[in-house]
């Protein structure tokens, strides 16, 4: 079984800079043009490995900061990697930030072409699909609105729906599966099953634990030093929540 | 492994092995077959960008045309019967200058902002970012070749002899691109480090609209003034067009091919600056 991603030794180092950063070219032309090295480094991933297989859910777990979206991030190719690889085959798709991926200015129908296209299909397969989105979003009497007029849930019914219906080889998603009404958090889960057995593999982020083990294959635990425990869903969550690093709400619901 | 991912994934391998090839993370997948979908997307974000511009209504092309328009009806009263420079057709020498300056000057700055104003964009796997200035500049120098209506109009007024150096218009309109793209990559790059770069790319540009010979022609000036309007290239630009439009001679090929070959190597240059920052701009914006 050959891998649809690898990670090899990742590291991603962040650069934090002083309030003194000219943030125009008049405040630098009074600082002075001498180049201003950042006040301090900090890694946020250091020395991470881990392998996805086609058609299966990984789900990552660990404490706000520790690197979850960063991660995800980098393998979405929007920033690269200060140390090791990530290899990835085919194409990604990702839902990493639901306000960002939509511009409230255009019609829900401009919206869903210009993202399937942005998702490598062409134009004749995205009006082939357009039905189907519209269909499983949900917002069949608000095509020719503005997306700023759309509620939140419709926003994010909207992006998820494009996503999940343009084949992707990787979908990343973060904290983000879980929209909308038990209803249509129900199609979505039957959706991504769908896609995986077509072999999407899915990457997944979450604080809640339960989520992770009713939907992943394998769970990564990710803490401040890197990946802490990878394996099967139930055995890593148990380590996690044994290292007390279960989110609040949800120690409340465990204990 | 788990067991009922394995079985999953063996009931994947199918499509995986349509897409065997591997890449890094961040390099952005293109293939011959991925032509077409390239194609599809550069063209559905051009006709994007001009609905939003003009806000989904076709009447805004008229904007296009008016601008100039005014601007040329003031100019020429001001300068043909206030201040009474001598140049024959003036309205048409006018033209010839203000077309190409305005092309020029609105493409660098709807270019300045490309990147910081397409967040929604640029956060998407897989699109490559330098494909906003290029869609700006193809928007520059599409409202450009619509304004030339007000040219040919002009034209038809003025009746200048007109011969076969029009065809060289295509090739002016080219190299115009080529410089026009080459400032505006480094502009789109450091407009999201600065925020204030569109606001001194207009100051710079109301600079240099007086120091080009849009108003008036180079040889109103003393010799040695010349080598200063021959290093800025739209000066060869502009001419070039009045050669051919007023005069119907060829433009002269050596600065015209000069001007082509500075706006390659700096198109160049601009292109590797930007590439260089493209992983800050998700850090910056």
């Amino acid at each position: 079984m050959t891998p649809v991603m690898t990670v090899d030794n990742l590291g991603k180092r962040f650069r934090r800079y002083g309030v003194w950063r000219p943030k125009s070219v008049i405040e630098a032309a009074f600082l002075g043009w001498r180049r201003r090295e950042p006040d301090d480094h900090f890694w946020v991933l250091r020395g991470v490995n881990f392998e996805v297989f086609p058609g299966e859910m990984l789900g990552v777990v660990g404490r706000n900061g520790v690197g979850k979206s960063t991660l995800l991030t980098l393998v979405a190719g929007l920033m690269r990697a200060d140390e090791g690889h990530i290899r990835v085959r085919g194409q990604v798709s990702a839902l990493l930030d639901r306000a960002r991926s939509l511009h409230p200015l255009l019609t829900g129908r401009e919206n869903i072409q210009t993202s399937g296209l942005l998702s490598g299909l062409s134009r004749n397969q995205v009006t082939q699909r357009f039905d189907q989105i519209v269909e499983f979003a949900e917002i069949e009497g608000f095509l020719d609105a503005p997306v700023r007029t759309y509620s939140s849930g419709m926003k994010a019914r909207l992006a998820f729906s494009v996503a999940v219906h343009t084949d992707p080889d990787i979908l990343l998603v973060d904290e983000f599966l879980f929209v909308g009404d038990q209803f249509f958090q129900d199609k979505c889960t039957t959706r991504i099953r769908t896609l995986m057995q077509n072999g999407t593999a899915v990457l997944l982020t979450s604080h809640i634990a339960a989520r992770i083990s009713a939907h992943c294959n394998r769970a990564m635990w990710l803490g401040s030093k890197g990946i802490q425990a990878l394996g099967s869903p139930d055995e890593v969550l148990a380590q996690y929540q044994a290292g007390g690093h279960v989110s609040t709400g949800e120690r409340g619901l465990n204990s | 492994m788990t067991d009922k991912s394995r079985a999953a994934a063996a009931a994947a391998s199918v499509k995986s092995a349509a897409h065997g090839r591997w890449r890094l993370a961040h390099e952005i997948p293109f293939s011959r077959e991925r032509l077409g979908q390239a194609r599809d997307l550069f063209l559905h974000l051009v006709s994007r960008h001009l609905r939003l511009l003009y806000k989904g209504s076709w009447l805004g092309l008229v904007y296009t045309l008016l601008n100039p328009i005014v601007q040329l009806v003031v100019f020429s009263f001001v300068f043909s019967r206030v201040m009474a420079v001598e140049v024959s057709s003036y309205p048409l020498f006018l033209c010839c200058g203000l077309l190409c300056w305005n092309g020029f000057s609105e493409s660098l700055k709807m270019a300045a902002g490309s990147v910081a104003g397409a967040p929604s964009l640029i956060h998407q796997p897989g699109f490559p970012p330098f494909a906003l200035p290029v869609i700006a500049v193809a928007l520059g120098v599409v409202q450009f070749i619509l304004s030339l209506l007000i040219l040919v109009v002009l034209l038809i007024y003025f009746s200048p002899p007109l011969g076969w150096p029009v065809v060289a218009l295509p090739l002016l309109i080219g190299i115009q691109t080529l410089l026009i793209l080459a400032l505006a990559f480094p502009l789109a790059a450091l407009q999201i480090r600065y925020h204030d770069v569109k606001q001194l790319l207009v100051v710079a540009l109301r600079f240099l609209f007086f120091l080009t010979p849009i108003l008036y022609a180079v040889d109103r000036f003393p010799g040695n003034f010349h080598v200063y309007f021959a290093m800025n290239p739209l000066t060869h630009l502009i001419e070039a067009y009045r050669a051919i439009f007023m005069f119907g001679v060829w433009p002269d090929w050596t600065a015209i091919f000069g001007v082509a070959a500075v706006s390659a190597i700096a198109l160049v240059l601009g292109l590797r600056f930007f590439e260089s920052r493209r992983f800050q701009f998700i850090e910056d914006l």
